[in-house]
């Protein structure tokens, strides 16, 4: 024990003596670190907030179906939605985008009898007149958006709308850029009377996949005799597939970006750490010329190792926190999540959970090893003499 | 042992405590988190967004699937080419349409 404990002090004072190698290795290492920290906790973040979104919209989404994609389907169905069994509630809603000057929005329609009498804003209240609106924060703040500020939109000019409320920037991130109004105030800004974007069916426990076929069948058996587009039906666990392949199964293309830029840094760091190779090997061939081993030579540089990752991994975290958290992830989140810019205007969301932060570590430990081991074997089984030299 | 070797184990320590004590607060703080101003919001409009971007500024997909599944872009300006959506690159989640079969072979 007493060995490994001398070999782990020796390994320290060697990290303190070369100072700038030491240096220069945890800073790469941080560089490699910080943004695969950040963007897996930026990810866990918004999974959360994407789940909340999943669990709590309807159970089925129904849309007609035109071209093989989804288009706006007409409000005579919501009859024949609401009659069958199993069904607790329908409502239709309107998802379009608009640009509010140079900024794209967000526009939703919806009934305002839906409205939780939880939901809060950060000013204002929620509409209940025609003509009102309730703008998302980041809106508000980037155009000084005020309550009673009237507006108009070049999609439909004619259409006046005002401001009423403001939602609170920790609603979620896709509530920042968003313009909520009435359906009926959607219908007449999109010009779409009598149509919806999609009709959401809210259903009892176990109802909802057995609905969806059923929807899905009676549509198909009738449109030949009444020459109606098909409907495209989606239901719950089609939606919780959406949200899966999403995070966990791809994980973005980032994930390949980063393996990418991972296995451009293990050449990288071979190198790096190759940086005052000549001074290493004089201290090789010095420790085998007093007596040590191979192994204890190999031994006390993988401690070397351990310790530059135990140092740079907790760094990387502590600075992707204080950044995401102190910082909002200024310049930095905008890689991560699309379409924010430099100053995002809302809270990023982020969650550093134990295992990314372990795969963190993992990966410091893995670079530094595949950098420095072979080498040094390499070194250390040589005569000491030529070592030396 | 020299006092520089002392110093830098006592850094280490309180590093990695630090550490460790940062990611159970962040733990702890998610697991207080008053989402349900999150719940009320999704509830109220039936469920908008589900991708790490803010607007749906090329198409739909990433924004939100249930909206629109496909990924329109790689029918234009080239159709069969790659997605052009800027949202496609490389934000921390990535949707794909679901592909489910229509076919029903007839003897």
């Amino acid at each position: 024990m007493n060995k490994h404990l001398n070999l782990l002090f020796t390994a320290i004072g060697n990290i303190i003596r070369n100072k700038v190698r030491s240096i220069v290795l945890v800073l790469c290492l941080i560089a490699v670190l910080f943004p695969f920290v950040t963007a897996l906790s930026i990810s866990e973040g918004i999974k959360f907030q994407s789940l909340i979104s999943v669990e709590e919209g309807a159970d089925i989404y129904v849309t007609m179906d035109y071209f093989g994609s989804n288009t706006p389907i007409s409000l005579d169905y919501l009859d024949r939605f609401r009659k069958m069994e199993g069904v607790t509630k329908v409502f239709p809603r309107i998802v379009g985008r608009a640009y509010f000057a140079n900024r794209l929005a967000t526009i939703v329609g919806i009934f305002p009898e839906n409205s939780p009498k939880s939901i809060r804003f950060a000013q204002g209240r929620m509409f209940r007149e025609r003509g009102e609106v309730v703008v998302g924060e980041g809106l508000a703040r980037e155009f000084h958006l005020q309550l009673g500020v009237r507006f108009s939109l070049s999609i439909n000019s004619s259409k006046l709308l005002k401001v009423v409320g403001i939602f609170d920037s920790d609603a979620t991130i896709w509530s920042a850029n968003l313009i909520l109004m009435s359906f009926e105030d959607a219908s007449e800004f999109f010009k779409m009377k009598g149509k919806a974007t999609d009709i959401l069916i809210y259903t009892r426990p176990g109802y909802g996949p057995v609905l969806a076929k059923e929807i899905q069948e009676a549509a198909s058996a009738s449109n030949p005799d009444q020459l109606e587009t098909s409907l495209r039906v989606q239901d719950k666990l089609l939606v919780k597939r959406y949200f899966q392949r999403g995070f966990n199964y791809k994980a973005g293309v980032f994930t390949a970006l980063y393996t990418v830029a991972f296995a451009l840094a293990i050449p990288a760091l071979l190198i790096i750490s190759g940086f005052g190779q000549t001074e290493r090997r004089k201290e090789i061939g010095i420790i085998k010329a007093t007596g040590w081993q191979t192994q204890e030579v190999m031994e006390m540089v993988a401690l070397e190792n351990l310790v530059i990752s135990l140092t740079s991994a907790p760094i990387s975290i502590l600075l992707a926190m204080v950044w995401l958290k102190w910082f909002n992830g200024a310049f930095i989140a905008q890689f991560f999540i699309a379409e924010i810019g430099l100053m995002a205007p809302f809270p990023v969301p982020s969650r550093f959970l134990p295992l990314p932060c372990l795969f963190a570590f993992l990966f410091a430990i893995v670079l530094t090893m595949v950098g420095s081991l072979y080498s040094t074997w390499k070194t250390a089984t040589v005569p000491p003499v030529e070592a030396m030299r | 042992m020299s006092g520089k070797i002392i110093f830098y184990l006592l850094f280490l320590a309180v590093l990695i405590a630090l550490t460790v004590m940062m990611i159970a607060l962040d733990q702890y703080s998610w697991k207080r988190i008053h989402s349900d101003q999150m719940v009320a919001f999704q509830r109220m409009v039936g469920g908008v967004g589900m991708g790490a971007i803010s607007v749906p500024i090329w198409n739909f997909i990433n924004f939100d699937p249930r909206i629109q599944p496909i990924d329109d872009s790689t029918l234009w300006p080239i159709p069969g080419g790659y997605s052009y959506g800027p949202d496609r690159t490389a934000t921390v989640s990535y949707f794909e349409e679901i592909p489910f079969n229509q076919l029903s072979l007839e003897k």
